[in-house]
């Protein structure tokens, strides 16, 4: 009831009345352990904003409650934990130095208490200080923050060392963060706003040892996807490594030499775990020869007896792949390591998931590997022999009996598709043969769909269709033109099956129907004219499905694809296209993420039908200047994204509705004229996009690309317009861009404007 | 931090084929507006010297 009242400014007397329960004497222990956690859950609960003004008392009642001299731990803990839901907007205080010094000084006590839950929710309000705040937690570090969390970090209670190693994780994401910001600001010359203090570190020599200390407490119970100190450590140092690059070697290397190949699991899985965390910080003159060193070893741990040191071994396989795979993918590792990582998808479903997305990596690394500068795909690579076998052996392990533990069918199902994907000419046989497996499943599952009666069969049954879809998606991109419609029969009956199933009315699967539907259109072309018809009605369906928002994102985006291909031949479906897709723009509860979808396909199909989109013209001109006048608060990073997204998608639009209006031919078909009357509009439309400070290079790219057609179409009498500054500038660093496209379409546009510029005005 | 151990993170799938069609459809629908226009070769030569 707060959180709905106080944010409309009523129930004024709320908070003065539980900070009022807090700080009576006369009040009992219940009373203000209750008053506390009603503070505590509208804290966390609340837009911070709201609360920033009564901010003072309510931290008055909060710190009071916490001190050391209050007698009850009930009440220490409630106000413990409401400090730590309050501290996004305490930033007036703790900007002040006195306020900030008592803060910090009670929240340090509290770290030591003999209760603990209190020591654990002080300790994870020192994690969250730290990231809120790092730029003030010089004066605390040495003397406080230091000594505590490494105490935390080495106490045998989990809680306590979690959060100890979770203060570690979040000062290294910090000073990651700084650094890229320092980067960046030295790139534009200018001073950084914030700097690191290089607390990470500073701190490794004496972090670094408890960590691995801590890598060896695993836990042995069935129950492996428990969080705990280990994995929070392995997790740590991958993220020291990255925030201290090199520095980190040292500190552990002599660890994982001496216990690599210690006779106890524990010690050889943490040497391993300590190996595969640190590779991603590391130059590469550090790099590559500790890896060269280390692949003997890797691959003779994927024959360990213990299953801990399999799995890991695998997932540092995995990591090799891919931050330098040139160190596994060579003539002398290749073979053993291919044998070693076949046999590990026999092993535990664990290893066996850790092993597909080591060939995750290794597909998509040996890919890059290969040789393809006489087309766009290499002929062969170094796995083409071995091809052929394992995905053989994948598609077993997608068939496991146990391969729902662990995510195991879907890691198989995801490396079977990177293998496809990243799969050289040689291999194409394979990528047919496992085309028909695909389909082939695709139609058993479909007939299963009568004989499911329970909730997890179900379930399992919705995620198989998916993961076959995905697949689908992957060979088909894979099969050659000439191929394509000897299967898509097959494939297109299998999918509209599944539209008419059961399955087909959960939003993932029909999701993942659509964007197989999708890769369908784009590999069949004007070829998918025939199956229109018949999946016209789900296509439909998609559009109109605003709960699941996802669906209907697919179904817009199939509409597209459909446009492209179909050209002209769209045609007759355009009419109920038009209206769903401004039934959707229409519609206040749909959810955001759409819109901008949509007004790109408008400009599909404009493009598509070309003259025949005039009867179009006038509902969609007002739709694309309605979203163009859209605002959104400045200050949610989100809607910031929305806005950016939206405009950019409107830019499109207007793109195609000129290109598919003028005609593909070299000659101006006059139906553009049409957009004549609009010219100015968009053009202020274009100069405010390009002088928004929120301005993307994908604004720049769809402005500079409009300012030609512009340009092409309407010669000398929209160049006044266009010559302003805030669009010469946007070209001058559009021509600078990374993107080459960007890059080329302002370099493009400029010369039509010079163009133009040469011509005199009589001649236009 | 969760999702950074070891291959925990690496389950949304679908989420990634999602960004992975978008990006194509994004790409597509750029070739057929430069192809209109005429310039798809210079776009994909990354060539603006022509």
């Amino acid at each position: 009831v707060a959180v709905a009242e106080l944010a409309e400014g009523q129930w004024n007397e709320l908070i003065p009345m539980l900070v009022e329960n807090v700080l009576n004497a006369q009040s009992t222990e219940l009373k203000k352990e209750a008053s506390l956690e009603a503070i505590g859950y509208i804290c966390q609960e609340i837009d911070a904003e709201v609360l920033t003004e009564k901010s003072n008392p309510i931290l008055t009642a909060i710190i009071h409650g916490m001190r050391s001299t209050e007698p009850s731990s009930y009440v220490r803990l409630a106000a413990t934990q409401a400090l730590l839901n309050s501290l996004e907007f305490t930033k007036a205080n703790f900007d002040k130095e006195n306020e900030r010094n008592f803060i910090m000084e009670v929240v340090c006590e509290a770290t030591q208490s003999s209760d603990m839950r209190i020591s654990v929710a002080a300790l994870q309000c020192l994690v969250k200080i730290l990231t809120l705040y790092y730029q003030y937690m010089e004066p605390y570090m040495g003397q406080a923050l230091f000594p505590i969390t490494l105490e935390a970090m080495k106490s045998d209670v989990d809680e306590i060392s979690l959060q100890g190693i979770e203060f570690w994780s979040n000062v290294s994401d910090e000073e990651i963060d700084l650094a890229i910001e320092m980067a960046e600001a030295a790139e534009a010359g200018r001073p950084p706003v914030r700097t690191s203090r290089f607390y990470a570190r500073g701190a490794l020599q004496y972090i670094a040892p408890v960590l691995m200390q801590k890598l060896t407490k695993q836990d042995d119970s069935d129950d492996e996807l428990e969080w705990n100190p280990s994995k929070a450590a392995s997790v740590c140092l991958m993220l020291l490594s990255n925030c201290c690059e090199d520095e980190i070697v040292p500190n552990v290397l002599p660890f994982i030499r001496t216990n690599i190949k210690n006779e106890n699991w524990r010690y050889r899985e943490a040497a391993l775990m300590a190996f595969g965390s640190i590779l991603g910080g590391l130059e590469a003159n550090t790099l590559v020869p500790l890896v060269e060193e280390a692949m003997p070893t890797l691959i003779e741990a994927m024959y360990d007896s213990s299953v801990a040191v399999r799995d890991t071994a695998a997932w540092t396989i995995g990591r090799i792949c891919e931050i330098v795979p040139e160190a596994a993918i060579n003539d002398t590792y290749i073979k053993p390591l291919l044998e070693s990582l076949v046999r590990g998808l026999k092993a535990e479903p664990r290893v066996a998931a850790s092993v597909c997305w080591a060939f995750t990596g290794l597909a998509e690394a040996a890919y890059e590997a290969a040789d393809s500068s006489d087309s766009h795909q290499p002929k062969t690579y170094c796995m083409s022999s071995y091809f052929d076998y394992i995905v053989e052996r994948l598609l077993e392990t997608t068939d496991r009996q146990d391969a729902a533990q662990h995510n195991l069918r879907s890691a198989a199902y995801e490396a079977l598709m990177e293998m496809v994907k990243n799969s050289p000419t040689d291999c194409y046989v394979t990528v047919q043969k496992t085309t028909m497996v695909i389909l082939e499943r695709l139609q058993q599952v479909l007939q299963m769909e009568n004989h499911i009666s329970s909730q997890v069969d179900r379930s399992q049954f919705n995620d198989l269709q998916s993961l076959l879809c995905a697949t689908l998606q992957s060979v088909l991109r894979k099969v050659t033109p000439e191929d394509a419609p000897q299967i898509s029969d097959a494939i297109m009956t299998a999918l509209l099956t599944m539209f008419a199933g059961n399955a087909g009315k959960t939003g993932g699967v029909q999701e993942d129907a659509l964007m197989a539907v999708s890769t369908l259109v784009e590999v069949l072309g004007e070829g998918f004219l025939k199956y229109m018809d018949a999946f016209k009605q789900y296509l439909y369906v998609g559009l109109k499905n605003h709960q699941e928002y996802q669906v209907c994102v697919s179904a817009v985006g199939v509409t597209g694809d459909i446009c492209r291909a179909l050209k002209s031949k769209v045609l007759p479906y355009c009419d109920e296209i038009i209206f769903l897709l401004l039934e959707n723009l229409g519609d206040p509860s749909i959810h955001r993420s759409v819109k901008p979808q949509i007004l790109s396909v408008f400009g599909d199909i404009a493009l598509s039908i070309g003259p025949d989109f005039k009867k179009y013209f006038d509902v969609v001109m007002q739709m694309l200047q309605q979203a163009s006048s859209a605002q959104v608060d400045r200050n949610d990073y989100d809607m910031v994204e929305y806005l950016c997204e939206l405009r950019e998608s409107v830019l499109e639009a207007y793109t195609g509705i000129i290109q598919g209006l003028k005609g593909a031919s070299g000659e101006v078909q006059s139906d553009v004229a049409l957009v004549e009357p609009h010219v100015g509009a968009i053009v202020n439309f274009m100069i405010q996009v390009a002088s928004e400070p929120e301005r993307t290079d994908g604004h720049m790219s769809v402005i500079a690309g409009l300012t030609g057609d512009l340009c092409t179409v309407f010669g000398l009498r929209v160049l006044p317009m266009l010559e302003t500054r805030p669009l010469l500038d946007l070209l001058q660093v559009a021509r600078l861009s990374r993107t080459p496209r960007t890059k080329t379409l302002a370099n493009w546009a400029t010369k039509e404007i010079r163009k133009l510029k040469q011509q005199t005005p009589l001649a236009s | 931090h969760e999702r950074l151990y070891k291959n925990w993170g690496k389950f949304g799938n679908q989420e990634e084929r999602r960004m992975r069609l978008l990006e194509i459809q994004k790409g597509n629908r750029n070739n057929k507006i430069d192809r209109f226009r005429g310039i798809l070769d210079l776009v994909n030569s990354g060539d603006d010297s022509k």
